[in-house]
């Protein structure tokens, strides 16, 4: 009795402004305000109000059979309460259905589980305690930034208390299992690991408008037939995507909405099925194999390795010179320091740095700086008068 | 004294080193009485100019008889030494109307011939430097010819002043026309530009140029050394005026944010191009930052090196201490110069170097590469070889280190620098005239 399982990554970056050389020592504020506000209302109305509307809309219909997870970064909470109290609304609406299971991350969508554990662990309390005093739940599931993953991730993750792990599906550690069951880290005793169905989840996230694909245009019983296909080869159906998927990057014009709408009927019309969040999921499967991945994987999309966000030079002096200002931001111990230090840490920041190396790269590509040298020279001035104000405030 | 100056940089109109340059010969020789017409491939009319003297060689007329003229020399020039100067021949717009009034003023007689006074072609010229320079250096010559005639006719003139290797083919053409002695000014050779791996085409230019001219000026001794040992120039044939200083009356003082009030910072500002050795600056600030991490570096400044130069700041990883502020201009490039606690000047090759100049008078003292000109008049300067990166870093260290001796080299500088005027360079130009028009001093 397969269970499909939706869980929607929502983010959005704090843009940097042009940040020149005179202004070091003179200005410490880095975001691009009318950028990111403008952005912000553009998504909400596109994608998060209609989204979750239509996701309210289901979850009533369907009087709790239809079930999905989320998955929100710090900063996007951060922007929505700034810009866009109206789709946070929304979103405390559907916590209150009893049908959404909200996920932990790191507050600051940062890559700190590769530099720090102890910044790790305080960005994902820190996360903790926003789920609750938003959304009214204590988290039992992690998503690490950009699905980054490895035995040593889910170690940490596990001694924080969390029953179920996310992962991206496309890891060669797989070898010839399916993502279509549920895992146990090496080294773990209780946690459980749940892969992304890559294939299918990406029929939605990527394919879904593509003209040039044979299946265009998908239509919601085909792709139930498709899930049907597993029943007998697997017990959890995971859709991972990006939240914006749905009126961002799939236009309301490719009919994604109508899609979703229909969706949930053509897939329990076969009573074998069912949605369910992601650690209910995980309760109701037993442990099929136990996963060793020692190395990090990835979201796919981004190479296999950390090579999109740490890959060259400049990612990599940009993220020294932001993880070495750890010790000097612990002991100052100021709330509104440690707030922009964790800002900074957004992994979009060391993903504009980013030099895509193939044709594939380039289209999926976004960056608000025209090439990645900008984006690490604006970045840099950035943090050095981040550091500059680090040093006088220890000093006095 | 009527000069007419054939130029492709004036301010406002695309100005680098050289526009400057030309800019403040024109304005000290006009201080001395000198009549000037400068000549330049285009002007934006909207643009307006200081004085009436700049002419546009764009959209003027070029009749039959010129255009007739202007191959004949060029075909003496190939069967001459002259073999590299190749006049292209320009697609032939005719136009029936407009014709030159020209006088006798010992002009080639063929100029005047009354059967081909119509207008053969208006040459248009977008100026600058893109892509097509090479065909606008030629195709300049016919359009130039045409202006420094006219106004040879409209007022006599004494001699014809060709500032670097664009305007040489033009200066030779039209000197043969009108009889007027050529003098060469030489702002910069391809080997500063290039090293040694130049166009060819350049610097045959530049040799068909710097030998065919009554005279030459050079911006330095050892620009004047160059065109020597590798032009072939008569050293008795060069003589060394070194540009001025622009003297501003006032530098406006700029606020620095108490924050970084106390920082140490050390800057480059400059075309980030391979005669500006900026990897020799980038390397230096490596090692000073090895001794001294504190210390705050800039790279202000556009060029071809800029990318390289980026990732090899990355892969040093002193990305949080060496900024790009990119290209910079007007009020910025004084708030930098400013905000400098000493600026490099790291030249593989500078003819002279005006930028050291504006630096010093913005406060910032100067370390210069001993391959830079303008060293010759600024004694109190800190030198070093632009490839000595060690020894780059230990003074940049001694300046960072010992802020006394750093006034002190400033102060000297400082002193020279109120030498450097415009108007002692136009008298060293008008004392360059008198090698080849007996005139220059009337």
């Amino acid at each position: 009795m397969p269970s499909v399982c939706f869980c929607f990554e929502v983010h959005q970056p704090y843009r940097l402004r042009p940040y020149s050389f005179f202004d070091l020592g003179a200005r410490n504020d880095y975001e691009d305000v009318q950028q990111n506000r403008s952005i912000m209302r553009s998504v909400a109305e596109k994608c998060y109000l209609p989204m979750n509307a239509l996701l309210l809309e289901l979850i009533e219909r369907h009087q709790g059979r239809f079930r999905v997870s989320f998955s929100l970064s710090g900063v996007v909470l951060d922007q929505l309460m700034e810009y866009a109290p109206d789709a946070l609304e929304s979103f405390r609406a559907l916590a209150r259905t009893g049908c959404v299971e909200f996920l932990d991350e790191t507050d600051g969508h940062s890559l700190a589980s590769i530099f720090s554990e102890d910044e790790f662990r305080s960005q994902i309390q820190r996360h903790r305690e926003r789920m609750l005093e938003l959304f009214g739940q204590r988290p039992r599931a992690f998503r690490n930034t950009e699905f980054i993953y490895n035995n040593e991730v889910a170690r940490i993750v596990e001694e924080m208390g969390y029953s179920t792990v996310l992962a991206d599906g496309a890891s060669q550690a797989l070898d010839w299992r399916s993502p279509h069951f549920v895992y146990r880290p090496r080294g773990c005793s209780n946690l459980k690991l749940m892969l992304k169905s890559e294939s299918l989840s990406d029929d939605i996230a990527f394919r879904f408008s593509s003209r040039a694909w044979p299946a265009y245009p998908l239509m919601a019983d085909t792709f139930a037939g498709w899930l049907r296909g597993m029943k007998g080869n697997g017990e959890v159906i995971n859709l991972f995507m990006n939240y914006e998927t749905f009126g961002e990057l799939q236009w309301a014009e490719t009919g994604i909405f109508d899609f979703m709408r229909a969706l949930p009927d053509e897939v329990l019309r076969d009573p074998d099925f069912d949605f369910l969040t992601v650690s209910e999921a995980a309760d109701r499967y037993p442990v099929r194999d136990e996963l060793d991945i020692p190395w990090y994987v990835c979201r796919t999309g981004a190479g296999q390795d950390l090579s999109a966000w740490l890959g060259n030079d400049m990612q990599k002096d940009a993220a020294r010179a932001l993880y070495e200002c750890q010790g000097m931001v612990a002991y100052l111990g100021n709330d509104e320091v440690t707030k922009t230090w964790r800002r900074l840490q957004s992994s979009d920041h060391l993903y504009y740095m980013n030099v895509p190396q193939s044709q594939d790269g380039g289209a999926a590509f976004f960056s608000p700086y025209k090439t990645p040298l900008e984006a690490y020279t604006n970045f840099m001035n950035v943090l050095a008068d981040f550091r500059i104000r680090l040093f006088a405030e220890s000093n006095r | 004294m009527r000069v007419l100056m054939l130029g492709w940089e004036f301010p406002p109109h695309i100005s680098g080193g050289l526009g400057t340059a030309c800019y403040g010969i024109t304005q000290g020789l006009m201080e001395k009485g000198a009549d000037i017409a400068f000549i330049l491939p285009s002007m934006k009319a909207d643009k307006s100019t200081p004085g009436s003297y700049l002419r546009s060689a764009s959209g003027v007329p070029i009749s039959r008889a010129l255009k007739k003229a202007v191959e004949k020399v060029q075909r003496q020039q190939e069967s001459d030494e002259f073999s590299h100067l190749f006049m292209r021949p320009v697609n032939a717009r005719l136009n029936p109307y407009g014709s030159y009034d020209f006088g006798q003023l010992g002009i080639d007689p063929d100029v005047f011939n009354e059967n081909d006074q119509y207008v053969e072609e208006i040459s248009h010229f977008r100026g600058g430097y893109h892509d097509d320079l090479m065909d606008e250096v030629y195709r300049f010559t016919t359009a130039a010819s045409a202006v420094v005639l006219e106004e040879h006719m409209k007022k006599r003139a004494d001699v014809i002043h060709a500032h670097d290797w664009m305007t040489y083919p033009a200066a030779i053409t039209a000197s043969r026309l009108s009889g007027l002695p050529f003098v060469a000014h030489l702002h910069a050779t391809e080997f500063d530009r290039c090293g040694d791996h130049g166009y060819d085409k350049i610097y045959n230019i530049e040799r068909d140029g710097l030998q065919a001219a009554d005279h030459v000026i050079a911006v330095s001794e050892r620009t004047k050394q160059v065109a020597v040992e590798r032009y072939g120039v008569p050293p008795e044939k060069v003589s060394v005026v070194y540009n001025g200083a622009f003297l501003h009356e006032k530098i406006p003082t700029f606020e620095i944010p108490e924050l970084v009030r106390e920082e140490k910072r050390v800057l480059f500002m400059g075309r980030v191009t391979f005669q500006k050795g900026p990897e020799y600056f980038v390397e230096a600030a490596r090692l000073v930052l090895n001794e001294m991490p504190d210390v705050r570096f800039i790279m202000a400044g556009n060029g071809d090196l800029l990318p390289r130069m980026i990732r090899r700041v990355a892969e040093l990883r002193m990305g949080s201490r060496f900024h790009f502020p990119g290209f910079m201009r007007g009020k910025d490039v004084q708030h930098m110069y400013s905000m400098a606690t000493l600026y490099v000047m790291p030249s593989v090759s500078e003819p002279f170097g005006i930028a050291p100049l504006e630096a010093l008078q913005c406060g910032a003292p100067i370390l210069l590469s001993k391959q830079s000109g303008c060293a010759e008049v600024l004694p109190g300067a800190l030198t070093v070889d632009f490839w000595d990166v060690r020894r780059m870093a230990d003074k940049i260290l001694d300046v960072l280190n010992h802020p006394d001796m750093a006034a002190e080299s400033l102060r000297l500088c400082q002193d020279a620098l109120q030498q450097l005027t415009w108007e002692r360079a136009a008298d060293g130009i008008l004392d360059a005239y008198a090698h080849v028009c007996p005139n220059a001093r009337s």
